[in-house]
């Protein structure tokens, strides 16, 4: 058990690509998460029973399973039914299936916020069921649930670290990396600051997000 | 030898009996700190207020995953069960303490003049007469809370607990059945976090209960 800081400096390039795998699959898994949620939301919303039950086994599903086992479930399930896809792949669809399940969520409850007189006006303008939630609704239900999605969106960047139990190089990866060559614990607390420090901009980020689309009301 | 689904489920089961052993552990002890630092940071003490917030913003920045590894390699703690139980008793509280800090300033001022007037002492105050009215209020976000603390079960397989994650992932390496092994670990997650969420929609809905009972008086 040693703690140098050579190490670190000795090993920044490592870590600089490792940030930089990090931020993508975030980025990539929250994009995608965000239509996801929004698509699914909005097809429960439009009250197609069957349909309805098959998304709510879904968005149940993978917001009560942790998303470890999600994960190993496609690491080790795909490639038996002949999906061969790299572990990069594999991890930015486990988290954009899991946090989807989560943005659906949210943004399905202030879709059921939005005042029922809402959708009787556009009906009485001649708007069809879709175009009442493609051009009213999911606006305005988009922007009352922010707050709610920027909390959700800033666990993404944490769920990444998952990714290093599926040999993807990312910061935690790094670290045990480190760990494993020398029993040197530097990379660990490097790897944790880094993280800290995303966490500490993407709140403040989404702190300026929240004042600028606050509903006055 | 030919490995059975009634072999899969037995081992699984082994490993199951050791998650729900961690798990109210775990429960009880972010509870306790996660009270007590959030009565003590509603309190507003100058420098005291910096020190749990510094420590609150970092258990929600760091992964669980890498604070179990910096736990476990860096302090040496060679009991990977007491491990596990410290790192997710520690990173839970971090955030029970925001949920119990704001049940504390939900509840109105009023309450503490009266207990004041009454020559309560400051920790009388807390114990006696605000604490006991916080869990209507911090029910819902508790359980959701509660909730991810079980899913982060699954990650104390990393240092070696034998939990029912790690006995999929060695049940995995024999017998290269990844469906049935993963979707019925799965299945084990969903039915506890199901059952406590149905839990705290129903101990919610008593307490509401109570309140209209008693006339509004909490």
């Amino acid at each position: 058990m040693d703690f140098s800081y050579r190490l670190i400096s000795e090993w920044l390039p490592m870590f600089f690509e490792a940030l930089i795998t990090t931020l993508k699959i975030s980025a990539l898994s929250t994009v995608f998460a965000l239509c996801l949620g929004s698509i699914v939301a909005s097809a429960m919303s439009l009250g197609n029973r069957p349909l309805n039950y098959i998304l709510q086994a879904y968005v149940s599903i993978f917001r009560n399973s942790p998303l470890l086992v999600q994960l190993f479930f496609f690491f080790y399930g795909l490639p038996f039914i002949g999906i061969r896809i790299s572990s990069f792949m594999t991890g930015v669809m486990a988290i954009t299936l899991n946090e989807g399940a989560f943005v659906a969520e949210i943004i399905r409850g202030s879709i059921n916020g939005i005042p029922k007189n809402d959708w009787e006006a556009a009906e009485s303008l001649g708007l069809s069921r879709s175009q009442i939630l493609r051009k009213v609704i999911f606006p305005q239900a988009f922007r009352n649930s922010i707050p709610a999605l920027t909390g959700q969106i800033s666990l993404v960047i944490k769920d990444t670290s998952l990714l290093s139990m599926i040999m993807l190089v990312e910061l935690t990866r790094v670290g045990s990396m480190i760990y494993n060559k020398y029993f040197d614990f530097a990379g660990f607390i490097f790897a944790a600051v880094l993280y800290i420090v995303i966490f500490i901009v993407i709140n403040n980020f989404s702190f300026v997000l929240e004042k600028k689309y606050r509903v006055k009301r | 030898m030919e490995i059975t689904f009634l072999d899969i489920l037995n081992t699984l089961k082994k490993g199951a009996l050791e998650t729900i052993k961690i798990l109210p552990l775990c429960m009880l002890f972010s509870l306790i700190t996660g009270t007590i630092l959030g009565a003590i940071q509603s309190k507003k003490i100058p420098v005291v207020k910096y020190l749990i917030n510094a420590y609150i913003i970092v258990m929600r920045g760091i992964p669980p995953l890498l604070l179990m590894m910096v736990f476990f390699f860096a302090l040496n703690i060679n009991v990977p069960f007491f491990a596990a139980i410290i790192v997710l008793s520690i990173y839970h509280s971090g955030y029970i303490t925001e949920i119990v800090r704001g049940g504390i300033e939900a509840i109105p001022k009023g309450q503490f003049e009266a207990a004041e007037s009454l020559g309560l002492s400051n920790f009388k105050i807390m114990t006696k007469v605000i604490i006991p009215q916080i869990w209507y209020q911090v029910i819902p976000a508790l359980a959701g809370q509660y909730i991810i603390l079980i899913k982060d079960t699954a990650l104390i397989s990393v240092i070696g607990v034998r939990e029912i994650l790690w006995s999929g992932r060695q049940l995995m390496q024999l017998t290269f059945k990844p469906f049935q092994i993963f979707f019925l670990i799965g299945t084990f997650f969903y039915l506890i976090c199901f059952t406590l969420q149905q839990i705290s929609i129903w101990a919610e809905k008593s307490l509401k209960q109570k309140i209209v009972d008693s006339g509004g008086r909490t």
